[in-house]
């Protein structure tokens, strides 16, 4: 599988590669000499199937990593990591491991990089953070919005820093874009919207190979399908591709949310809050494995009545976050910036106004609040509610009706059915660690 | 993916249109007369025509007027000859071709039949076809694209309650994103438009703008406004119109876009199909006879949720009985459409109570009847979601059964009350390996009370597993008993079940505080913290000195947190630090302070950052000190916790920082000085500024004064820009893109005029060009500059006649972007003054909108200078990008232009680099004629790559 030449003529993951930042090596920034082994931030990582090798790639281009194993239920997967990291270091000396729980075991290892499907999300988060490991982890943050409240609570329990794969926030202008609206220069904010995709890609080329095959032999597929519910193999149901069923991934609106979504709370200020109605409707495939919305609209309420739109597949709804204020909008999206009056786009946001957490650097964000133990730029409880309100979408979609949320205690209002889609059973023999 | 896309196109179609028979005038109507034979063109069409064709042959025969034929033409660049459809033996031909010409006796023979009285409904992209037949273009009225320019007649469109014709320039033919849109009614006395709503919700489209056409004889039906939001023109555009030709009646509908891949909103629109059915009727006979449908869409409905306008009357969903008859033959991966009817009859019988009982009922009677495990597991899923008590005994039979054991879970473990739990302990004792670890994380989920005795005894299983999970799902439950259970066995246990005893004490503990049981938390993280280290790991041991320090009364918190810092295991220091602010007040901070020295690197990092959140002059000192660290590390922290604790006497100490470092220091004192608040230092910045001997601290201060957009310090910049050392000139001048306004413009210019460094002037162009953008009106932007190159007549004012000063403000002019500018920069080209020519040209090359475009391409056509040629061209390729109006196919065609006055590859590699963002055939051709083209191969073959991905991808506008 050659995911990297694949990621780079992907339109979306391209733009998301585009925008990364430029790579600058730590001696660059103007660190004299090597990292000294002591103090080099030793690393691991799981999951290598799309994200795990480009997340990889920039890490281990930082002086002050050393990158000490990778693990992967796919030895395909596994060999091409393992030779990424071999390559880098001049050596064979990367360990390798199909089964994380021996990765677990390994008392040297400071932080991890975590790109695994969904359904794997906050077992392998609770456990790198229960094994007192720093955690860089892929968005959406959580599979069900219970797992999402134990994951920000094992991240606090065991001090861990976690950074989730939320770019946007560093990079372009998504900062500027929020401190624009969070300083009233459109006036109150009447609406909110956020374009996310609509329908399926087909990341892996799998689409239509559903035939039931016995697993190839590189792949432990048991082990894959893990604490979901169990179904049988078939390559559209596997790699890349798994987000479209949601016994395994969410779907569009799930894997974006933690993108514009994200951005659209930190310009309102809602890092910490969670809506308080949700409404919405979705279009769904009638046939196949795949049950994730196609197109969907969805109105969620916040405490001070401000509806935030989210939607894909709505033209009217344009991709990335725009706020309407009562004097005019601002409007941004990866490689877009533009307001209403026009003339915004070139305010500068002063000292003495509300300025947002500065990051140019996502990962190297990261790397100094593993050393300065400071929150980073998205932490787990931010990219908890981020995620809290595509859960929250996905269940009034299912519902087919609105719902109500308290976002302080984090619980359903006078809605039984909806309460019990917030958490997931998992099947055996796993069980939600802590 | 894409074959059932298929299947779920033509299902849906199908689907919707059967239903819209309910709007069938009665079929007895015409019967008499037979019915009216009508002919579907189609065959080429960059839509999907075999759908489309099929689909409007449905909607004609369900009025049950209609007989339907469809003539399909040879594919594109086959022989036409064979295609001579025999129009006169019908009354009504729905052209939905668009593609290559016909014979001229085929030509002959549509316009004899229409001339003759024959009926023609234009359908959408008909429309784009045929720009050289002029009698095609006559018949159709209004058309678009084709390389159709202002020669195919005015544009038409309504305006204050009445049509314009506007024959003035400008491309033919344009649309943006699909929408949803508001359709005008017009013409409420015309046969198809009577009865209809005064204006109706059109759902997600293709709306089509900026039509030229003949227009003869044309009556416009209904309009809809293209808003500007939605990229649109910003007029009432024609969307239904009719034209008279000869004797024939010509019904012209631009609705109806059709996707590649279902869903297609626009074709299963009801105001679509109902103006489509009567706009097909009035053109075969004159009148129509079709009832309006009594819920055809008006405007009472939610206009943000188009998907409202496709609801459709007659809908009856199927019985359960049905659903579960087709769920029995559910098979994985194939046709689980059944499960969505089983999620929706669920959902819309769990009101009343009878209903959701039933429900639970049968799903419960096919639990037992089914061997089909995937259909079971779907009943689950549903169970799960409105199971109760009742469900219980069938589930808690599944759950002694292997293969049944996990999909049984997933309702119980959602179903409230005793019995759920007591089903679940039951299996307990039966469950063997896996099966029991299930029982047990289920009961640790629903938190069940009466699962600590069981599960208590299990955490001396002779399995791990089953010890270890019995260990979590019992620091899940918690409580007095729950704890206990966990410190009974705590004591005894060794590696690695231990730790897993400490993390569900943890647990325990947490529930303690939060129910401010102090003493009983306190006891929990003690006995953790007291363990011996290799037993529990560190950051066990560090969450349970957390936790005590949490617990514990604030001064003997305070002493904790001391203690570990002085004489305490390193490991240790993290927790404790991070609680600083939870446990000292500032009066109490000075003991902190006096530790920051002595700490490990790591720790002074660390407490530095928590010491930035305390008031400034408590902590202020000890931040200067460290920022005078030996350690790197330590320095930049200081330095970041600056931006917070600083205050105005902290300015120098920041500027001379940036001055004199670099990297990540050097970014940290920047950020640092721009971001500290107050007004103060904004004074202390501009008082250094003056003060400071040192030009890069200087500059320092000028690059905060900028970001920090310090108003006050406009004149100062002013001076600095145009009268302070050179090294300073140009940053001052970037600065002043912050502090000035457009009325400071005719003063930035006399600066300009004043400057001799390019540097600084090409600051000062931008910063003039930056300002003028905040100009309202965009045709004042230029004024303060056109002012000086030629005043008005009235103006007293003389222009600047020095060639380097006019080089300066021509180049000027190229950063306003001022279309009404543009004129000057013409009669520029023409100047006998070689140093003029070349800042027009610059200046146009420049412009930031596709105005000049002709301009520029001429420049690249005609200029003997290479530079000049080259320049030119560049922007000549940028603006076509920019070009709004335009299709793919246009875009291709000037980079074509482009393409072929390009000399060196540079100019090669830039025009494939537009290329890819107009993807179409022909984009394809023309990079790919560059794959042997010698040093642009690789870029060519990423143009490629690109295009093809693109056209690839099923384009939903």
């Amino acid at each position: 599988m050659k995911r990297r030449q694949f990621l780079k003529t992907l339109p979306i993951a391209a733009a998301g590669v585009a925008g990364f930042p430029t790579i600058v090596s730590a001696s660059a920034l103007g660190r004299q000499g090597a990292v000294a082994p002591s103090n080099r931030i030793v690393m691991a990582g799981i999951g290598f199937g799309m994200m795990g090798i480009p997340n990889m790639e920039v890490l281990l281009g930082k002086d002050e990593v050393q990158w000490v194993a990778v693990c992967d239920l796919d030895k395909n997967h596994l060999a091409e990591a393992k030779g990424i990291v071999d390559t880098k270091y001049g050596n064979t000396d990367c360990a390798a491991y199909t089964d994380f729980r021996e990765l677990l075991a390994r008392p040297d290892i400071d932080a991890v990089s975590l790109a695994v499907p969904d359904h794997w999300h906050a077992f392998l988060a609770i456990s790198c953070a229960r094994a007192g490991w720093d955690i860089y982890g892929e968005k959406p943050f959580s599979h069900s919005l219970r797992e999402g409240r134990a994951m920000c609570d094992a991240v606090k329990r065991y001090g861990r820093i976690w950074q989730t794969g939320s770019w946007q926030r560093s990079v372009e202008k998504f900062r500027p874009a929020c401190e624009l609206v969070r300083n009233g220069r459109i006036g109150k904010v009447r609406q909110v919207e956020v374009g996310l995709p609509e329908g399926h890609y087909d990341f892996a080329r799998t689409f239509g190979q559903e035939a039931i095959t016995p697993p190839p032999p590189e792949l432990d597929y048991d082990f894959w399908v893990g604490p979901a519910p169990y179904s049988p193999y078939c390559k559209a149901r596997v790699h890349m591709n798994w987000r479209w069923n949601m016994d395994f991934g969410g779907g569009q609106l799930m894997d974006w949310i933690g993108h514009h979504g994200d951005i659209a709370h930190w310009g309102m200020g809602w890092d910490t809050a969670g809506p308080v109605e949700v409404e919405g409707r979705g279009e769904f495939p009638t046939s196949g494995i795949y049950n994730s919305a196609l197109r969907y609209r969805v109105t969620a309420k916040y405490a001070d009545g401000t509806p935030m739109v989210i939607a894909g597949g709505h033209p009217d709804i344009w991709s990335g976050t725009k706020w309407i204020g009562e004097y005019g909008w601002v409007y941004v999206d990866r490689g877009r910036f533009e307001t209403q009056p026009a003339s915004l786009v070139n305010e500068v946001i002063g000292p003495n106004e509300i300025q947002l957490y500065k990051s140019t650097d996502h990962y190297q964000n990261f790397l100094d609040c593993v050393k300065t133990r400071t929150p980073t730029i998205t932490p787990a409880e931010v990219a908890h509610r981020s995620a809290s309100v595509g859960h929250l979408s996905v269940i009034a979609i299912e519902l087919g009706r609105k719902i109500r949320w308290d976002p302080a205690a984090e619980a359903i209002i006078g809605d039984p059915e909806a309460e019990r889609l917030l958490s997931r059973s998992y099947r055996k023999p796993w069980m939600l660690p802590q | 993916m894409k074959t059932q896309k298929r299947t779920a196109r033509i299902g849906t179609v199908a689907a919707i249109l059967l239903l819209s028979t309910v709007f069938s005038p009665a079929r007895s109507a015409l019967s008499a007369a037979g019915p009216v034979k009508a002919l579907i063109v189609t065959g080429q069409n960059y839509h999907p025509w075999k759908m489309t064709s099929e689909a409007l042959k449905q909607m004609l025969e369900d009025t049950g007027l209609f007989q339907v034929d469809i003539a399909v033409s040879p594919p594109a660049k086959a022989s036409m000859k064979s295609f001579n459809p025999n129009f006169a033996a019908y009354r009504l031909v729905v052209l939905d071709y668009s593609g290559d010409d016909w014979p001229s006796a085929t030509q002959k023979a549509f316009v004899s039949y229409v001339k003759n009285g024959g009926g023609v409904i234009v359908y959408h992209s008909a429309n784009n076809t045929f720009p050289k037949w002029p009698e095609y273009n006559e018949i159709i009225g209004l058309a678009g694209w084709g390389e159709r320019t202002d020669k195919a007649g005015p544009y038409v469109y309504w305006k204050d309650g009445q049509v314009v014709r506007d024959a003035g320039p400008g491309v033919c033919g344009y649309h943006g994103p699909e929408h949803s849109f508001l359709v005008v009614n017009r013409d409420s006395t015309h046969p198809i438009t009577a009865g209809l709503p005064d204006r109706w919700m059109h759902a997600t489209d293709e709306l089509y703008g900026l039509l030229r056409g003949p227009a003869k004889n044309l009556t416009i039906l209904a309009t809809a406004y293209f808003a500007p939001e939605e990229s649109g023109t910003g007029r009432h555009e024609p969307v239904l119109f009719t034209v008279n030709y000869g004797a024939g009646r010509v019904f012209h509908t631009v609705l109806g876009h059709a996707r590649p891949e279902s869903p297609h909103p626009a074709l299963e629109c009801a105001g679509f199909i109902v103006t489509f059915q009567r706009g097909a009727e009035w053109a075969a006979t004159g009148k129509v006879t079709q009832k309006v449908p009594a819920d055809f869409p008006g405007t009472s409905r939610d206009f943000r949720t188009p998907e409202d306008v496709r609801r459709w009357p007659g809908y009856r969903p199927p019985s359960l009985e049905t659903i579960l008859h087709d769920l029995d033959s559910l098979e994985y991966s194939r046709n689980e459409e059944v499960i969505y009817r089983l999620r929706e009859y669920v959902l819309n019988h769990r009101n009343d109570a009878a209903g959701r009982a039933d429900s639970e009922e049968r799903l419960l009677g096919f639990l037992v009847m089914s061997k089909n495990a995937a259909a079971k597991l779907a009943v689950c899923r549903e169970l799960r979601l409105i199971g109760t008590e009742k469900s219980v005994r069938i589930l808690e039979q599944m759950l002694l059964k292997e293969e049944t054991a996990d999909m049984a879970r997933y309702a119980l473990e959602k179903i409230p009350g005793a019995a759920a739990d007591r089903a679940l302990l039951g299996a307990l004792e039966t469950a063997q390996d896996g099966g029991k670890l299930g029982i047990i994380s289920s009961l640790g989920a629903r938190k069940a009370a009466e699962a600590v005795k069981p599960l208590a005894g299990l955490l001396a299983d002779q399995e791990p597993a089953v010890a270890s999970a019995s260990a979590i799902s019992l620091g899940k439950i918690g409580g007095k008993e729950g704890t206990a259970a966990l410190f009974g066995a705590y004591d005894k246990a060794q590696r690695p079940f231990k730790a897993d005893l400490a993390s569900a004490l943890l647990l325990c503990a947490e529930e303690c505080l939060s129910s401010r049981d102090y003493a009983s938390a306190d006891g929990i993280f003690g006995k953790i913290l007291g363990s011996q280290p290799p037993l529990v790991p560190v950051v066990l041991r560090q969450a349970a000195l957390k936790g005590k320090i949490m617990a514990a009364e604030k001064d003997t918190a305070r002493s904790l947190i001391l203690e570990t810092l002085t004489g305490g295991l390193q490991e240790m220091h993290e927790p404790a630090i991070g609680l600083v602010p939870e446990v000292f007040k500032e009066s109490e901070i000075g003991p902190v302070l006096a530790l920051l020295p002595k700490l490990p690197e790591a720790g002074q990092v660390q407490l530095l950052a928590v010491l930035a959140g305390y008031p400034k002059d408590a902590v202020r000192p000890a931040v200067l000190a460290a920022a005078k660290s030996a350690s790197p590390d330590v320095r930049i922290a200081a330095v970041k916790a600056l931006a917070r604790v600083g205050d105005p006497s902290t300015v120098p100490i920041l500027a001379e920082r940036a001055a004199g470092s670099r990297g990540s220091e050097q970014l940290a004192a920047r950020t640092s000085l721009w971001t500290l608040p107050g007004k103060a230092v904004d004074e202390a910045i501009l008082f250094r500024l003056v003060a400071s001997p040192d030009d890069p601290v200087k500059n320092e201060l000028i690059q905060a004064a900028g970001e920090r957009r310090i108003v006050s310090g406009k004149n100062l910049l002013m001076t600095m820009a145009g009268s302070g050392p050179p090294s300073i000139n140009p940053e001052a001048a970037k600065a002043l893109r912050a502090v000035a306004a457009p009325g400071d413009i005719p003063e930035l210019l006399g600066i300009l005029l004043g400057m001799t460094e390019e540097t600084a002037q090409e600051e000062m162009e931008n910063t003039i060009g930056a300002l003028a953008q905040k100009i309202s009106d965009p045709s004042a932007r230029g004024d303060a500059v056109e002012g000086l190159l030629a005043p008005a007549p009235d103006a007293k004012a003389l222009p600047v006649t020095d060639i380097p000063k006019r080089c300066l403000l021509y180049r000027t002019l190229g950063k306003t972007g001022d279309d009404s500018s543009l004129g000057l920069l013409r009669a520029a080209l023409r100047d006998a003054n070689a140093a003029v020519q070349d800042s027009a040209i610059r200046a146009l090359s420049d412009w930031p909108n596709p105005t000049p475009r002709e301009d520029v391409l001429k420049i690249a056509q005609n200029s003997k200078d290479l530079t000049h040629q080259v320049l030119a061209l560049r922007g000549f390729v940028r603006m076509i990008s920019l070009e709004k109006y335009q299709s793919p196919e246009a875009a291709v065609r000037s980079l074509k232009t482009a393409l072929d006055l390009t000399t060196r590859p540079d100019e090669k590699k830039l025009v494939l680099g537009a290329l890819a963002d107009f993807a179409c055939p022909e984009a394809l051709a023309l990079a790919e004629s560059l794959l042997t083209v010698e040093g642009v191969r690789e870029e060519a073959q990423a143009a490629v790559a690109a295009i093809k991905e693109k056209l690839e991808i099923p384009k939903t506008n």
